[in-house]
């Protein structure tokens, strides 16, 4: 151990034996293993399972925002953790994780969203489930909302629907929402107001 | 804003899935079984690619070796019926043809016999590595590295380090355990990067990265990062233990550190042996005659910490004071000495039957720390930290109490709770020095 710091009034660790002072009454000897003001101890261990166990929960959550259907969720998110298997030791920075599981998660539901599109176009699609994209707790009124704005964005080309939900159902700033789009700040704004326009003339009749 | 996007930001909340824990350890699994479906792909297709390449380059190889001179540099890979070792990367071993060794005139020492049983690197000139499919890597760090792979399977790889130094750099499975052998000593992997070093009198196991278990005969222990110890002097068999008379007790207390015995807790009885008798921890020199007649303080004091626990050990607990200073400074000289298993009980009965004094905080705090970054228990560690706190609610200690305890609940995988007390800690202290890990443990990163 080393001695504690002075600005924090202490006396000499315990494991100075040859500096050892009985500690009077009120004082608390500091182990100078507790960070010091101005260090910062980061212990981080990017480890699979404590990767999938904090992020997994984030991670379908914007997938089901970015695609309204439960049933390609489960999918995505194994997309995205396989990614995560292979790229996640590239990664510089250990805290910029989330950020980096956002835009595979994004590009993998772009993915799926043009399948979906071109399915509809061919005539396979599925009937959407436009009621289930609430959760139990939205009341009839916000439930039929979400509904009848998930059916439009059905409609909409997929980079602009992306931009869209990140930005109004993800509640992302414009400047992240460009970063996750992998597209400018112009770009962006560009597809979010398309978007807005075409939902407030659809909401407006 | 308009109306429109007004009933949108009341409403956007309610647009998430149904996750539940089911659900989440469903996907897991699936997510394993594909994985593993494309781990088995990858090494069918390598294994494909190493017949197609053995059949092109059989006959020229067999020439070239043929013609080599005697102690040439080149490695042998025999593999038998159920031992297979991955190549990949520097992997510095070729071919899957039985030819040990010691056919060609080259001493293998003791590893003689387990060539016959498992895959065989012998490093010769420069540095040889073997790499695991999973990518696990162990590398010779020494010319005289010799490696062998005993088992290798989903559940199971054990190695073994027959001479010289080697690092190993270890993928971290839960489902898998990973063992390495060296004499009598087996390092068991909890996910980590790690080095064993065969010694003229013994083995050192240093540990750069994350934690392994350690344990030779008598004793087992867990270092983290940092921390290295050199043990098993003897050429003795696993299972032979050098210490006398209290070889199973002192294992037993390592492997159960919070045991209570009629003399104290967790200090192995007088008459019993201890570890110190095979064990040098950080070089510290060994316990000898003289020592021996130096009571435990006197040799703390002088920072022979080991020979203090050995002579500590010997005493028994009886000679700790029942007051908080002398067991503080008895936890002291277990952990220092590489013994942190055995600070606790110390640690715990300070904070229990000294909740007013002014170090109780701190045995608290001590207690948290080893249990998280020694003992790998981070459940009672988010304990302990938590009661650090609530002894000295403003305490010095506080902040990094509750910055540790937010660590521990995330690293026992209770993401609420690590939450939950991030927030504490950013509402506490706002600008703290600790924020960053704290939002990254607390699960807060990119929010305000």
């Amino acid at each position: 151990m080393q001695r504690a710091h002075a600005a924090l009034q202490v006396v000499p660790s315990v494991a100075a034996p040859h500096e050892r002072v009985e500690v009077p009454p009120g004082e608390v000897e500091i182990p100078s293993e507790v960070v010091m003001p101005g260090e910062v101890e980061l212990e981080l261990q990017l480890d699979f399972d404590t990767l999938y166990r904090r992020y997994s929960p984030y991670v379908a959550a914007v997938a089901h925002r970015l695609l309204g259907q439960d049933a390609e969720v489960d999918d995505t998110v194994q997309e995205v953790f396989i990614a995560a298997v292979r790229g996640i030791s590239q990664l510089r920075d250990p805290l910029a994780v989330k950020a980096w599981l956002a835009r595979v998660a994004v590009r993998a539901a772009r993915r799926k969203l043009r399948m979906r599109r071109m399915r509809s176009f061919l005539g396979l699609d599925t009937p959407a489930a436009y009621q289930a994209v609430a959760d139990d707790r939205a009341s009839p009124e916000q439930r039929a909302l979400l509904a009848r704005v998930y059916k439009v964005l059905d409609g909409i080309p997929t980079n602009q629907r992306i931009a869209w939900t990140l930005r109004f159902i993800e509640g992302e700033q414009l400047e992240a929402v460009a970063e996750l789009c992998g597209c400018s700040l112009a770009t962006a704004k560009r597809r979010i107001q398309a978007v807005s326009r075409l939902l407030e003339e659809a909401f407006a009749e | 804003m308009t109306d429109f996007l007004e009933r949108i930001e009341s409403a956007r909340e309610h647009v998430s899935p149904r996750w539940t824990a089911a659900r989440e350890r469903s996907l897991r699994w699936q997510l394993e079984s594909r994985l593993e479906r494309r781990r088995t792909t990858g090494r069918v297709l390598a294994g494909m690619a190493l017949v197609v390449a053995l059949i092109v380059g059989h006959l020229g190889y067999s020439q070239w070796i043929d013609g080599a001179p005697k102690g040439a540099v080149g490695q042998r890979a025999q593999t038998t019926k159920g031992a297979r070792t991955g190549i990949g990367g520097a992997a510095a071993y070729q071919g899957a043809e039985a030819r040990a060794a010691s056919g060609r005139g080259e001493r293998v020492g003791g590893a003689e016999a387990e060539t016959q049983r498992g895959s065989a690197l012998k490093a010769a000139v420069g540095v040889a590595s073997v790499q695991l499919t999973d990518g696990t890597v162990a590398q010779g760090m020494s010319a005289d590295a010799h490696l062998l792979t005993l088992e290798e399977s989903v559940q199971r790889v054990t190695m073994r380090l027959a001479s010289g130094r080697a690092r190993f750099d270890v993928t971290p499975r839960a489902e898998r355990t990973f063992r390495v052998e060296a004499r009598n000593v087996a390092v068991t992997v909890l996910g980590t990067q790690f080095t064993v070093e065969l010694l003229a009198d013994g083995v050192r196991v240093g540990v750069e990265r994350g934690r392994v278990e350690v344990e030779w005969p008598g004793e087992r222990r867990v270092l983290g990062a940092g921390e290295e110890v050199t043990a098993g002097g003897e050429e003795a068999t696993v299972g032979e233990s050098s210490a006398v008379g209290g070889g199973a007790a002192s294992a037993a207390g390592a492997a159960n550190p919070g045991a209570q015995n009629t003399a104290a807790p967790g200090i192995t009885p007088p008459g019993g042996g201890t570890a110190a008798a095979g064990t040098s921890v950080n070089g510290n020199s060994m316990l000898g005659s003289a020592a021996a007649s130096k009571n435990w303080r006197s040799l703390a004091q002088e920072g022979d910490y080991a020979g203090a626990f050995a002579v500590l050990s010997q005493e028994g607990a009886g000679s700790i004071r029942q007051e908080p200073g002398d067991l503080l400074f008895a936890a002291d000289v277990a952990r220092l000495s590489g013994h942190p298993a055995q600070a606790l009980p110390q640690l715990e009965r300070v904070v229990r039957s000294y909740p007013s004094d002014s170090r109780a905080p701190l045995a608290a705090f001590t207690l948290g720390r080893i249990l998280l970054d020694s003992l790998g228990r981070p459940r009672e560690a988010a304990e302990a930290f938590a009661r650090c706190r609530k002894l000295a609610p403003g305490g010095a200690l506080s902040q990094d109490a509750l910055a540790r305890e937010v660590e521990s609940w995330s690293r026992a995988g209770e993401a609420t709770l690590a939450r939950d007390r991030a927030i504490q800690y950013l509402r506490l202290f706002p600008g703290g020095r600790r924020e960053k890990a704290v939002r990254y443990h607390g699960g807060l990163e990119g929010t305000q």
